[in-house]
């Protein structure tokens, strides 16, 4: 027990996945399975300081910190380790195991480190680990794709390492507490936080990213990285002003590419930022309520999101397509998927009875109770449009949209268990939302989400938006599905900085054949100049009497005479 | 009747009922605009309309090329 009680709540998980290649069968099925659970009781078991007297360039290390925050996220964070593990059951290629569950496990570590240091392990770990469920899918657009990843990620890593030492000269610590964003170390933190929770023009790797994952690789990415990011936020930089807008932008513009992008995991990632934004805004008003609010979404969001993914992946494991423009009719061939997807899809809208509603009325109230006008009206129309997308476009596209004549089997049994304890998990939070309040820092502040007003105005909104999508898409408002790629911010680095790259390499090539033309110009120049005076025809070369050379001697002799004697 | 038209009668009257609801039940919120009748109902259709009006833009000058996937 000491050795475990030395270990940070999270690496049981990583250093467990490290035995996964050597097991076979059923011994690595129940290791999956019993992995996360062990990990869990490891969590809940430790002495909330954990070792003690650590230190690292003489600045004093807190591998472990257990409060209200970071138990929240660890509880879910290894939730979903074990549904995605269970969803995960079937496939064969232990790599992929091993990446996730060391990928769950550096996330959990992240979420209970005490000190930046110790964070920063942690951040790099899950950058590198999650890679590898995108390349895993072997195609060269998730190798590319990759690879952008791990260059954002391990960029945010090296912000966060740079952060940290900025931070650590101005204050003489590496504790993880309150962060000043008017600080070098402080802009760097939120960069490096920000990068990871897909702010507005730093997102678009995860969009990029996401839908080239493998199957189940798409589940363990949605869950674990963004959600590890808004917790570091909740914990440095509570009551930062300046994430209101930027958490109100993120709810905001994802819905538009989100509707127009074809790959409809690539519709769940950009609903995924449209999500992150509630969960911002909410650390920005830094309130009790608020923060119970972005903590309460984070683990509802966990959730249904991996709901969404997990529905999504089963038609693209069945069928070998996840666009809309392939798909449709597939409601009858995988009737449980389609159910699961339908308790996703109200989750992620904030119907009454599933869980999103409880954790966005929390968010809301929030923002009313700051006075927060403008922001609220916002939210109210981001809420909206998210039934739009991905409420309804997603289940229509693949479950009950123009059938396209797909005929498959339903998602093998694994699937189907994890789908339908995540969906279960939805329904649960909905309709106990104590449970859901037990889990957050400040319970939930008393409030009371079934009102008759909340639910009122709430099924107000949802329907309204829903006979206005109705009756906009009759008439033809909205574009249809169709084959196309829509670049987003990544455009800069995709298309504007090869570009430029390729301008700056043709132009400095250019300028070093001319002036290497210049230079060989010059050499003959020099060369015909020299031959003219030392070459056979030169002046140096021509024959002189012998009495002149005699003279020239005795004068030079003369001359090193005066100079000597001098 | 489809599956659509079904959905679209559903969703008309819940949204009638949670109106009617809406005007009947005491003011709840935080804003004196949250108790205008229909201001939730207002904030959705105008939502969805600016949804509809933005993704026929962004097809227009985003969709630069064929998926080639």
């Amino acid at each position: 027990m000491r050795v475990l009680d030395a270990l940070p709540p999270g690496t049981l998980l990583v250093l467990g996945a490290l035995l996964l290649p050597l097991a076979r069968g059923r011994a690595r099925a129940g290791l999956l399975v019993g992995l996360p659970l062990a990990s869990l009781a490891h969590q809940l078991l430790a002495a909330p300081g954990g070792p003690v007297g650590l230190t690292l360039f003489g600045y004093a290390l807190e591998p472990v910190r257990i409060d209200a925050l970071s138990t929240a996220f660890g509880v879910i964070f290894h939730g979903a380790a074990l549904l995605g593990a269970v969803y995960a059951l079937h496939v064969r290629e232990p790599g992929q195991h091993v990446a996730a569950l060391a990928y769950a496990g550096s996330a959990i570590g992240a979420v209970f480190a005490g000190d930046l240091l110790t964070l920063f392990l942690f951040w790099e770990l899950t950058s590198i680990a999650s890679v590898f469920l995108v390349w895993a899918r072997r195609t060269p657009r998730a190798y590319a794709a990759g690879m952008r990843y791990l260059v954002v990620q391990v960029g945010s890593g090296v912000l966060l390492l740079a952060g940290t030492a900025y931070h650590a000269r101005d204050t003489g610590s590496v504790a993880f507490d309150a962060l000043d964003p008017a600080t070098p170390g402080g802009v760097l933190l939120l960069l490096a936080f920000g990068i990871k929770a897909a702010f507005p023009l730093l997102h678009a790797w995860l969009p990029d990213a996401y839908p080239e994952a493998t199957v189940t690789g798409a589940v363990f990415l949605s869950a674990f990285t963004t959600k590890m990011a808004v917790y570091a936020l909740a914990r440095g930089f509570a009551g930062l002003d300046l994430l209101v807008p930027i958490g109100l932008a993120m709810t905001v513009f994802p819905v538009v590419w989100a509707f127009l992008a074809n790959d409809l995991r690539r519709v769940l990632a950009y609903s995924l930022v449209d999500q992150l934004g509630f969960m911002i805004v909410a650390i920005g008003i830094g309130t009790p309520l608020a923060i119970d609010g972005a903590v309460a979404h984070a683990v509802t969001h966990v959730l249904y999101k991996s709901l969404l993914f997990m529905s999504v992946g089963a038609v693209l494991l069945r069928t070998g397509s996840a666009r809309a423009t392939d798909l449709g009719g597939l409601a009858r061939s995988m009737p449980w998927t389609t159910a699961c997807c339908a308790v996703g899809t109200a989750s992620i809208a904030a119907v009454p009875l599933f869980c999103g509603y409880v954790s966005k009325t929390i968010i809301l109230v929030a923002v009313a109770e700051d006075h927060r006008a403008a922001a609220f009206v916002i939210l109210l129309a981001a809420a909206a449009a998210v039934l739009v997308v991905p409420g309804v476009r997603v289940p229509w596209a693949a479950f009950f949209g123009t059938d396209r004549g797909l005929r498959c089997a339903e998602a093998p049994w694994n699937m189907r268990a994890a789908m339908g304890a995540t969906a279960f998990g939805c329904i649960l939070l909905g309709v106990a939302p104590g449970l859901l309040f037990a889990l957050l820092p400040h319970g939930g502040e008393d409030i009371h989400v079934y009102t008759a007003g909340h639910v009122a105005t709430q099924v107000q909104l949802l329907a309204f938006a829903g006979l206005a999508f109705a009756a906009l898409a009759r008439a033809g408002a909205f574009p249809g599905d169709a084959r196309v790629e829509h670049l987003d911010a990544d455009w800069t680095y995709r298309r504007a900085l090869p570009a430029v790259s390729r301008f700056v390499l043709r132009a400095s090539t250019a300028a070093r054949t001319a002036w290497t033309r210049s230079f060989a110009e010059s050499l003959d120049a020099l060369i015909v100049r020299v031959y003219r005076h030392h070459g056979p025809e030169g002046v140096f070369a021509r024959t002189w009497l012998t009495g002149s050379a005699v003279l020239w001697v005795l004068v030079l002799l003369f001359v090193a005479l005066i100079v000597y004697y001098a | 009747m489809t599956a659509a038209a079904r959905l679209a009668l559903v969703a008309a009257l819940a949204g009638a009922a949670a109106l009617v609801a809406g005007m009947l039940l005491p003011p709840e919120g935080h804003f004196e605009f949250e108790s205008w009748p229909g201001f939730h109902a207002g904030v959705a259709v105008v939502a969805v309309a600016a949804l509809a009006a933005l993704t026929r833009v962004g097809r227009a000058l985003l969709a630069r090329r064929e998926d080639p996937r």
